[in-house]
């Protein structure tokens, strides 16, 4: 069975009127029953999250309780007075074990562009932390310009639905600091096989979506691929180990 | 074989359930599919042990019908039993409609797709010879749906109306998840097909659970979604094994058997 370490999901946000809202424990009963060994985990939903310091706290105690779990918490722009300095934050972060940082731009109220975010960018490059980036929030061009002015910053690229199929591939041929999780709504007919075909295994990651979607269609897309054990090995979960094995701690 | 989860976790191939995808397609959609062929589907239908997939050209979306219908036909040919057909028409006018419909059924076909990307409605008059050959064989009538009140309004009157044609509803619980469940639960003709590219969680448990499980039918959106996914919301569900045979099999099977009076009265 193919090992598998999810890099799109969480739990602890909130969206205004749903009373669902994912805990971690919901999390860790999906991961049981599709058997996901280990994630990466932002505060998900992220709609009604207002304090995302409280929020990276929660998240910290939480996967401290769970080995299988890696945080990744929100890191934002010093300017607006209610962060440290964008190094400091990183080296905070890497000090509680983040595998990554979640960037939410419009959630936080900040500008991609380099006069905004460029020493967040480049704190994160430094210590070539991943950077966990919504590809509709962010758009492909400022995934592009990031990835072109920082090449050491590993970017992961996630949520692109059916109407970037034609743009992505461009993109992550472009930029090879740029990977790309296969989770919700990433969905394209015979898509896996041909991404690993033009870019290779070892940008692709596994990723789920939850708890916006299910686990299993994104696990099935996987299993089910017309690609090789191997490859399936390095997308399950292989990529992504080497991706946090490559922080500079 | 093994649970049905544990399968879709391994990629077991199902081929001892006689899968039937119900909402399937050929060509182009305008998002851009490295191969969307009919023998790129079969194989991976091939890899998934699917036994059969109904398909319709998406030419759907707009007036070129014919062009499509005639390729989905060559396909029926070349892989009979596999391949299974919509008919899908352009609304110039009802006479034109049952021509065509005619046509594709003569050449194999199984049921009609509509599309409401072309512009019309469901309930528009081109439409009821369509509407009136499907009653008479008890076709499957298979409907593009996003959810809109007005889609709902005119496809419950036109199954009252066609009592013995199946309507099929497809991407259940995209919005309005009260509308989906509404309809099916109301009308004893219609079924709701799951595909959708996004997987909302939870939702199979709960189209399952105000149903019931025989009035679900499993379709992938082939050949631009991808079917391993779709296969996923299914084999991981919360629901009992017997449950999720009759999404990916049984019930379609049921709508198949109803083509020519056989199971005129849906239960």
């Amino acid at each position: 069975m193919i090992d598998l370490f999810d890099v799109q999901t969480g739990f602890g946000g909130m969206t205004p009127g749903r009373r669902d809202n994912p805990a971690a424990a919901d999390w860790l009963a999906a991961m049981k029953r599709v058997s996901i060994g280990r994630a990466l985990v932002r505060t998900l939903p992220e709609a009604g999250d207002r304090d995302w310091r409280e929020s990276n706290d929660e998240l910290y105690a939480e996967c401290a309780r769970e080995p299988g779990l890696t945080p990744c918490p929100t890191l934002v722009p010093a300017a607006g007075g209610d962060a440290p300095p964008e190094a400091e934050q990183v080296e905070r972060a890497i000090a509680r074990g983040a595998g990554a940082a979640s960037l939410r731009p419009a959630k936080d109220l900040w500008s991609t562009a380099e006069w905004c975010a460029g020493a967040l960018f480049e704190a994160l490059a430094a210590r070539r932390m991943p950077a966990v980036c919504e590809a509709k929030v962010f758009g492909l061009d400022a995934i592009a310009d990031i990835a072109g002015r920082h090449p050491e910053l590993p970017v992961i690229l996630v949520g692109p639905d059916r109407s970037f199929s034609r743009t992505i591939l461009a993109l992550l041929e472009r930029f090879p600091n740029v990977h790309l999780s296969l989770g919700s709504p990433v969905t394209v007919h015979g898509g896996v096989e041909h991404l690993v075909k033009r870019i290779g295994p070892e940008r692709l990651l596994f990723g789920t979506g939850f708890p916006a979607a299910d686990p299993m269609p994104a696990v099935t897309m996987l299993t089910y691929a017309e690609i090789g054990d191997a490859d399936k090995a390095l997308i399950g979960a292989k990529n992504l180990e080497r991706l946090i094995g490559g922080i500079a701690r | 074989m093994s649970s049905l989860l544990e399968a879709g976790r391994s990629g077991e191939a199902l081929t001892s359930l006689e899968v039937i995808d119900m909402h399937g397609h050929l060509g182009c959609t305008g998002y851009p599919t490295a191969d969307d062929s009919a023998a790129g589907l079969v194989r991976t239908m091939d890899r998934l042990g699917i036994a059969t997939c109904l398909v319709a050209h998406m030419g759907c979306l707009s007036h070129r019908v014919s062009k499509g219908n005639d390729l989905v036909m060559d396909a029926i040919a070349k892989w009979p039993g596999r391949i299974m057909g919509y008919a899908t028409v352009w609304p110039a006018d009802s006479d034109a409609v049952r021509a065509e419909v005619l046509r594709c059924l003569d050449g194999g076909m199984t049921g009609i797709k509509l599309h409401d990307a072309n512009g019309f409605a469901y309930d528009d008059g081109a439409y009821e010879s369509a509407y009136r050959i499907a009653d008479e064989r008890g076709l499957p009538v298979l409907f593009h749906t996003w959810g809109k009140p007005e889609e709902f309004e005119q496809i419950a009157a036109k199954a009252k109306e066609y009592p013995r044609a199946s309507f099929i509803l497809a991407h259940a619980g995209c919005l309005n998840e009260e509308g989906y469940i509404k309809i099916a639960r109301d009308a004893e003709n219609v079924w709701l097909d799951l595909c959708l590219s996004s997987c909302h969680r939870g939702l199979v448990e709960r189209l399952v659970g105000a149903l019931g499980a025989g009035k679900i039918l499993w379709g992938s959106d082939a050949v631009f979604i991808n079917v391993p996914q779709q296969l996923g919301k299914v084999l991981g569900a919360s629901i009992a094994e017997e449950d999720k045979i009759k999404l990916l099999s049984t019930n379609a099977k049921w709508v198949l058997s109803r083509i020519g009076g056989g199971g005129a009265s849906a239960t």
